[in-house]
């Protein structure tokens, strides 16, 4: 078991245009870009453009630990899709240095209170690796499921690679 | 009684001029069942649509002579280089066209393009689990159900299932390759 960095002091709010710096240093990390769909040698242009002009719908949150931005999770409806309204997609990564320290699972609980409490979401969806075990250990303590194994998803480090559709439903509503 | 058989479709892209039979087949309440689609379609939104396609989306029409009864859409991703080896697929035959063959017109020349011009190695797609025709034709042309996403839309005031469905090739069907 890691000594936590002390997850006390780690605070969750908007993720903001400016944080664009400390968001290309997230996806400079080998972990990150392997837990991901990005690639390496991130552009900082291309993260500043990106939070500068958020999808319509999402909403991106930031872990802070100190001054800086050490996880971001966004959430994303579909308001394109009104058959879908009910239904939103997540994505997360947590900064390489910081990954097993509690900073997902902050990340998560704020989303999940997010989408339950204020956005009426009752399926939460997302997508991930099937050998990123913590991450599938994350999501299945706060009660997604895996609903499928999507064969060679994508490209990651030489191969192809499945991932899990997983989903979180919130039934009595 | 019409004879499947002698009915020739022509398969041809889609153009922007196309958008008013475009919006006639999602006139069809099971064109709008079996898709995302809700009722009253708005002709403006598919003139739109089609006049502005998304990168990497190649659109082909069925027609039965001059008329447009079905459509497909293969969604490349070419903002996603690591998943530049899929595609998704959309599709809808119009309802007074279903069962007559025009979805396996589609289906095959959708199958051309991705497997021998555009080297696709995964085409994915997602089917209202109830779907029964559908499934059927995905899984002739070698598609598989992955999984089932429990209450993915809501469609005539409740919310339904959809199977997650794909078809591999080439190394993503080689286990011993990845």
């Amino acid at each position: 078991m890691e000594t936590p960095k002390s997850t006390a002091s780690i605070s969750i709010r908007r993720l903001e245009p400016a944080d664009y710096t400390d968001v290309y240093k997230i996806f400079c990390g080998p972990r990150a870009v392997w837990g991901t769909l990005q690639v390496p040698f991130p552009s900082l242009e291309v993260w500043r453009h990106r939070l500068a002009e958020p999808p319509e719908g999402s909403y991106f949150l930031a872990a802070v630990a100190g001054d800086e931005v050490v996880g971001q999770l966004g959430l994303e409806t579909f308001p394109r899709h009104p058959r879908r309204r009910h239904a939103a997609r997540l994505g997360m990564t947590v900064r390489d240095d910081w990954q097993g320290q509690g900073v997902g699972t902050a990340l998560m609980q704020a989303a999940v209170d997010m989408a339950d409490k204020w956005l009426n979401v009752s399926r939460l969806e997302l997508e991930v690796y099937t050998d990123n075990e913590p991450a599938v250990r994350l999501y299945k303590k706060f009660g997604f499921v895996i609903e499928a194994t999507l064969v060679a998803y994508a490209y990651r480090d030489g191969q192809y690679i499945d991932t899990y559709a997983m989903a979180r439903l919130r039934r009595n509503t | 009684m019409t004879n499947t058989e002698d009915i020739q479709f022509t398969i041809r892209r889609a153009e922007p001029g196309d958008f008013e039979a475009v919006t006639r087949i999602f006139e069809g309440p099971k064109a709008i069942w079996g898709t995302l689609q809700l009722p009253y379609p708005s002709a403006e939104m598919w003139r739109k649509r089609l006049a502005e396609p998304l990168d990497g989306y190649y659109g082909l029409l069925a027609c039965a002579g001059q008329e447009v009864v079905g459509e497909l859409g293969l969604l490349t991703n070419p903002n996603r280089p690591r998943r530049k080896h899929a595609a998704k697929l959309f599709m809808c035959v119009r309802d007074d066209w279903q069962g007559k063959g025009a979805g396996t017109a589609l289906m095959q020349a959708a199958c051309d393009l991705a497997d021998k011009w555009l080297n696709v190695e995964r085409l994915e797609l997602e089917v209202f689990t109830d779907n029964e025709p559908a499934v059927r034709l995905y899984k002739r042309y070698g598609f598989a159900i992955e999984g089932t996403l429990a209450c993915f839309a809501y469609r005539d005031g409740q919310l339904v299932d959809v199977y997650s469905m794909a078809r591999l090739r080439g190394a993503a069907a080689s286990p011993g390759e990845r």
